[in-house]
C-alpha cells in the first residue's frame, strides 16, 4: 500500500500521522509504504535524503535523534514489491526517536548504474561504520565519506557478499588454502597504515608508537583489533578494526528456511542464547500473523531474563578481571553453572539452545522446573551483595573506573549507544518499558540508571539489572499461566503433532512444514527487543517463499565499538582496557 | 604412564621388614626412560595459549573455572604469548580474515606444540558453510585432537585434553637434534566414536524430557 | 706461611665458586641449544604483536618522561649506594658520620620535594589532569 500525498491534504490523525506530517512540511515528494510492523516508511529521492534526515533529526518534534541503522536490500530478484518505486538497490535509514518512542524508516531507490549517495557522517558520527558496511556488502558508494576502507570483509576480498550474484556457501567457491605467498599478502593487507587514517607518524618532540591491540589479546574480548597511536603511555588516537568475526549470518538467512535459521540467531550474541531467537521469531510471527498464548510469552520472558543474567554475569566477571581482580570471575562462573543447569533442564542446551519456535517454544516446561528456579532465586541476592562489595566497593576498582570513559547522554544518542551504556548516563530509556513486547508490560520491575556515564556506572547499572531480572523471573515463577506452548495456526513450525494422524489435511501440512518449512507471506517487519547489550532487531523481508529474502540483523555492539576512539583519546592504555571492558560487547554481535 | 618399577612406597616400607634387600631397593627406585619422563612431564603440564575465537572460547573459559577446573590436569597456566605456550586450542569459527593471523600465531608457537580443534566450526566449518568461514582449521594447520560439539561441553574439552595427554605420552619425540633422526612420530589414535559405540548402544535408561 | 700461601688459603673457595658459576652458565646456555627438536618456521623470529605484522621500528624518539624517571632512579639509587658505604661503618664514624649522612640525605630530600612540586613525577596525561580538575571542581 503506497500513497503519494499532495501537500494540500490535511493530516487525518494530526501530529500522530508522521508520514502525513512529513509530507506537509518537507518540500520534496515522498512515497509512503505500508509495512506489517507499523513503522512509518517513506521513500525519498537520493538527492534529498540528506535534507530529510537532517529535518527528522533537528526540526521534527519529537526529534528522531538516533541513527538506529543503515542498511540496503538487493531488490533485483524480488517479486512482491507492489507499489514501491523501481529500485535495484534500496538504501534504508532507520531512525529512532527516544522521546517519542517511535521508529521511522527512510528508503532511497538506487540503480545499479548509479550506486552513489551522499554520506551522512556529518549528521551522525555513527553513520561511519554503517556506510562502510553497506559499501562492503553491496558496493554502494558514499560520496564524502572520510575513509571507505573495508570493514567487515578482508581488505583483499573481491566482490560484494550480499549482492544476489555473490555465492553464499564456501563450498560454492574455491576451496580455501593458504600458502606462504598468500600469507604474506594477507598480512601486508592487514598492516596498519597510519596515513590512511589521518594520523601523523611523529609529534613535535617525539615519535608515536603504533601498537596492535588484538586480534589475539586477552583484553579485547574476542577477535577485535584496536590499532593505537601512543605517545609514551598516552593514547593519541585509536582505530577499531573489526570483521575478524564475520560469519555471514545475513547471507545465511537467504539460504536457510525460516525454521532452520533459528540456530544461527543463537550465535549472533553468543552469550544471549535464546534471547536472540526472540526478535527473529517475533518478526516471523508478525509476518505470518500468529498470536501466541500468554504462557508462551511468559516462558520466553523468563528464559530471556535468565540469559540476560548470564550475559551480565560474564560481563561483570571479565570487567573485574581486566582491571586486575582475578577472583570474582571464578565465583561468578559457579553461579553461571547453576543457571546453565536450569537452562539445560528446560531446553536441553547450555549456550545455544535454539529453543524458540515460530508460533511458540519447542516443548512445554518440564515438571520440577519451578523447584530449580526457586532454589536459584533464593541463592542469588546474597551472592549479588557479595559481588557488589567485592568489586564495586573496592577502592582500586573505583580509582580505575570512576571518571574514565565518560560520555554524556547527548553523545551517547549521537553515537547510537543503547542499553546499559545509555542508561549509565542517566537517560531513562528501556525498550521493555517504552515499547513493551512479549508481555513485558505485565511485569513489575525498575530500570536502573547511572549518573556519570563512566565505566563504573556501566558496571553498576548492569549489576542492578541482574537484580531486576531476578524480580521478573520471580514473577514468572509465581504467576506462570496455563495454556498451550504452541499456537494453533497453520504456519506454526514445527506444527503440533496431536492432530496430524487424524486427517489428511493436517498430515500434508505437517509433512510440508517439516520438510520445506513454512512459506511466510510477503512483507517487511522489524521488531526490536531490549537485548542484554542494547537494542537488537531483525529486519526481515519476505518474498512469500520458504526462505527470507533479506535478513538484516541490527546489533547493539556494532554501534558501541565505534565510540571507543572517542572515549579513549588522551587516556592511558590501562584506561583503554578499562573502557573496553566496560562496554559489554561480544564480537559475534558486532560482525555477525 | 612410562614403565615404572615401583610399588606403593609407604605401605611396602611398613610391611617389608623381612623382605629381601632387592625387594626394598625395587620398592624405592623408579626406573624409566628419559624420553618417557620428558613425555610424562610435557603431557601433565600443558600450557594453553590464550586464544579464543568465538562461542567455544566461553566454554573453554568455563573449563578453566572452578567447577570443571582444568588445573587438575596441569593445564591452568594460560599464557598470553605464543612463545611460552604449548597447546593452542582453536576454539571457535575460523574466519577467512583471521586465517593469516592464526597461521602466524601457529608459526610463533615454539616446539613442542599441539593443536586441539574445539567445536564444530573449527573441525569442519560447523553450521557455517558461508563465504567468510574456512571449512575447518585442518585446511591449513595440523590438528592433534578434534573435540566435537557446538559448543562442546567443558567436560568434552577436558576429555579432549586427556586424549591429547595420551597422545603425547605415546609420541616419539627426539630428545636432541644432534642425536637421531629429526621429526616427531605421532601415534595413530582410533576414533573415539568407534571405541565407545558398543557401550553407548547398551544404554537404555535415558532421561525423560518432561521431567527435570 | 708466606703471604702468598695465606692469600691462596683464603681465596681458593672464591675462585672455585667463580669457576663453578662460569661452568653452570656455559652449561645453561649450550644445553638448551642442543636439546629438543629443531624446526624453524618463518614468523618465529619476528615480534609477536597479537598476530599481525607490526608497524614502525623500535628505534624511535620516546617521550621525555620515561627518560626523566630513569635519571631520577639512577640519582636516588646512587644515593642509596653511598648510604650503604656509610651504613657499613656507622659505629666507627660515630655522631660526626651520622650528621654528615643526615645532611646528605636532607639535601637530596629537598631535591625530591622540588621535583615533586614541579610535577616531574606526575605520570598522568593532560586529559586525565583536566578530568581530575573537573572532578574536584564539581
Amino acid at each position: 500500500m503506497t500513497r503519494l500525498l499532495t501537500q494540500s491534504k490535511a493530516c487525518p490523525m494530526g501530529d500522530a500521522d508522521l508520514v502525513c506530517l512529513l509530507q506537509q512540511q518537507f518540500p520534496h515528494p515522498l512515497i509512503e509504504q505500508g509495512t506489517v510492523d507499523g513503522i512509518p516508511t517513506v521513500w525519498v529521492d537520493a538527492s534529498h535524503v540528506g535534507a530529510l534526515l537532517r529535518y527528522c533529526k533537528h526540526e521534527l518534534q519529537p526529534s528522531y535523534a538516533m541513527l538506529y541503522d543503515i542498511t540496503a536490500i538487493d531488490e533485483r530478484v524480488r517479486s512482491h514489491r507492489e507499489g514501491q518505486p523501481a529500485s535495484d538497490f534500496t538504501l534504508i535509514y532507520q531512525l529512532l526517536s527516544l522521546t517519542g518512542n517511535a521508529f521511522v524508516r527512510i528508503k532511497v531507490a538506487l540503480m545499479d548504474s548509479h550506486l552513489r549517495v551522499d554520506t551522512q557522517c556529518d549528521v551522525w558520527p555513527n553513520a561511519n561504520w554503517y556506510e562502510r558496511e553497506c559499501h562492503d556488502m553491496f558496493g554502494i558508494d558514499f560520496v564524502g565519506h572520510p575513509n571507505l576502507y573495508p570493514l567487515i570483509i578482508p581488505p583483499t576480498w573481491k566482490g560484494h557478499p550480499l549482492r544476489k550474484e555473490h555465492p553464499a556457501r564456501a563450498t560454492e567457491m574455491e576451496p580455501f588454502s593458504i600458502d606462504e605467498q598468500m600469507q604474506d599478502e594477507e598480512q601486508e593487507a592487514l598492516r596498519f597504515v597510519p596515513e590512511q587514517w589521518g594520523m601523523q607518524r611523529e609529534g613535535k618532540n617525539t615519535d608515536y608508537m603504533f601498537l596492535n591491540m588484538g586480534p589475539n589479546h586477552p583484553s579485547v574480548h574476542g577477535v577485535f583489533r584496536v590499532a593505537v597511536q601512543l605517545n609514551g603511555e598516552e593514547v593519541v588516537d585509536a582505530v577499531a578494526d573489526i570483521g575478524y568475526h564475520h560469519r555471514g549470518a545475513e547471507k545465511m538467512g537467504e539460504r536457510q528456511a525460516w525454521h532452520t535459521y533459528m540456530p544461527y540467531t543463537d550465535r549472533i550474541d553468543y552469550l544471549g542464547g535464546v534471547m536472540n531467537n526472540l526478535p527473529y521469531v517475533m518478526g516471523v510471527e508478525k509476518l505470518a500473523d500468529i498470536q501466541v498464548s500468554s504462557r508462551v510469552e511468559t516462558i520466553r520472558v523468563m528464559l530471556s531474563e535468565c540469559f540476560r543474567i548470564q550475559s551480565h554475569f560474564l560481563f561483570f566477571g571479565t570487567f573485574a578481571q581486566d582491571i586486575g581482580q582475578m577472583s570474582p570471575i571464578f565465583y561468578i562462573f559457579a553461579d553461571r553453572e547453576m543457571l546453565f543447569g536450569i537452562i539445560e533442564a528446560i531446553t536441553g542446551g547450555r549456550m545455544h539452545p535454539s529453543w524458540f519456535r515460530i508460533g511458540g517454544v519447542a516443548q512445554d516446561l518440564p515438571q520440577g522446573w519451578d523447584v530449580m528456579m526457586r532454589e536459584f532465586l533464593a541463592r542469588m541476592p546474597k551472592r549479588l551483595d557479595e559481588y557488589q562489595k567485592m568489586v564495586l566497593d573496592n577502592r582500586i576498582i573505583k580509582q580505575r573506573t570512576v571518571g574514565v570513559g565518560r560520555y554524556t547522554s547527548e553523545q551517547a544518542i549521537d553515537w547510537g549507544i543503547t542499553g546499559g551504556g545509555l542508561r549509565a548516563t542517566g537517560y531513562d530509556w528501556d525498550m521493555r518499558k517504552r515499547m513493551p513486547y512479549s508481555g513485558y508490560d505485565n511485569f513489575d520491575f525498575d530500570v536502573p540508571l547511572g549518573t556519570n556515564g563512566d565505566c563504573y556506572d556501566r558496571a553498576m547499572v548492569r549489576l542492578q539489572e541482574i537484580r531486576q531480572s531476578l524480580r521478573i523471573i520471580q514473577q514468572c515463577v509465581d504467576h506462570m499461566p496455563e495454556g498451550p506452548y504452541k499456537a494453533d495456526h497453520p504456519l506454526t513450525t514445527p506444527p503440533p503433532k496431536e492432530r496430524t494422524m487424524k486427517d489428511i489435511e493436517t498430515l500434508i501440512h505437517h509433512f510440508v512444514h517439516s520438510s520445506w518449512g513454512p512459506a511466510i507471506p510477503a512483507g517487511e517487519v522489524c521488531l526490536p527487543i531490549e537485548a542484554s547489550k542494547g537494542l537488537n532487531s531483525y529486519y526481515l523481508v519476505s518474498d512469500g517463499s520458504t526462505t527470507s529474502y533479506r535478513t538484516r540483523i541490527r546489533t547493539p555492539s556494532f554501534a558501541h565499538l565505534q565510540m571507543i576512539p572517542t572515549m579513549s583519546r588522551g587516556m592511558m592504555v590501562a584506561d583503554m582496557i578499562a573502557i573496553i571492558a566496560s562496554i559489554d560487547f561480544v564480537m559475534a554481535d558486532v560482525d555477525r | 604412564m612410562p614403565q615404572l618399577k615401583s610399588g606403593a612406597y609407604g605401605a611396602n616400607l611398613i610391611a617389608s621388614h623381612d623382605e629381601s634387600f632387592t625387594q626394598s631397593v625395587e620398592d624405592s627406585l623408579v626406573l624409566g626412560k628419559v624420553k618417557d619422563l620428558v613425555a610424562w612431564g610435557q603431557s601433565n603440564s600443558l600450557w594453553p595459549f590464550n586464544f579464543g575465537l568465538s562461542c567455544c572460547y566461553v566454554e573453554m573459559a568455563t573449563a578453566f573455572t572452578s567447577r570443571h577446573d582444568l588445573g587438575r590436569f596441569g593445564a591452568e597456566v594460560i599464557r598470553a604469548t605464543p612463545r611460552q605456550a604449548d597447546v593452542m586450542v582453536i576454539s571457535g569459527t575460523v574466519f577467512r580474515k583471521m586465517a593469516p593471523v592464526i597461521q602466524r600465531l601457529y608459526e610463533q608457537l615454539l616446539e613442542p606444540k599441539w593443536i586441539i580443534s574445539m567445536g564444530s566450526c573449527a573441525n569442519s566449518g560447523g553450521l557455517y558453510d558461508i563465504y567468510s568461514v574456512v571449512q575447518g582449521v585442518d585446511k591449513f594447520l595440523p590438528v592433534d585432537v578434534y573435540v566435537p560439539g557446538c559448543p562442546p561441553r567443558p567436560e568434552a574439552l577436558l576429555q579432549g585434553l586427556m586424549l591429547l595427554q595420551d597422545t603425547i605420552r605415546e609420541e616419539n619425540r627426539p630428545l636432541s637434534w644432534v642425536l637421531g633422526p629429526n621429526g616427531v612420530e605421532k601415534p595413530s589414535m582410533p576414533s573415539q566414536r568407534d571405541r565407545h559405540t558398543p557401550e553407548r548402544m547398551r544404554m537404555t535408561n535415558l532421561p525423560h524430557p518432561d521431567r527435570v | 706461611m708466606t703471604y702468598g700461601e695465606e692469600l691462596i688459603r683464603h681465596i681458593w673457595p672464591l675462585a672455585l665458586f667463580l669457576v663453578m658459576v662460569g661452568g653452570l652458565i656455559v652449561l645453561m646456555l649450550t644445553l638448551p641449544a642442543l636439546l629438543g627438536g629443531k624446526r624453524v618456521s618463518r614468523a618465529v623470529n619476528e615480534p609477536y604483536e597479537c598476530g599481525i605484522v607490526p608497524v614502525g621500528s623500535t628505534h624511535f624518539r620516546m617521550p621525555i618522561p620515561f627518560y626523566l624517571f630513569a635519571i631520577f632512579f639512577v640519582i636516588f639509587d646512587l644515593e642509596v649506594v653511598f648510604l650503604f658505604a656509610w651504613a657499613v661503618a656507622v659505629k666507627e664514624t660515630g655522631w660526626l658520620g651520622f650528621t654528615e649522612a643526615l645532611i646528605f640525605i636532607l639535601i637530596l630530600f629537598a631535591a625530591l620535594i622540588y621535583l615533586w612540586r614541579l610535577g616531574a613525577l606526575d605520570w598522568r596525561t593532560s586529559r586525565q589532569k583536566l578530568d581530575l580538575r573537573n572532578l574536584d571542581a564539581r
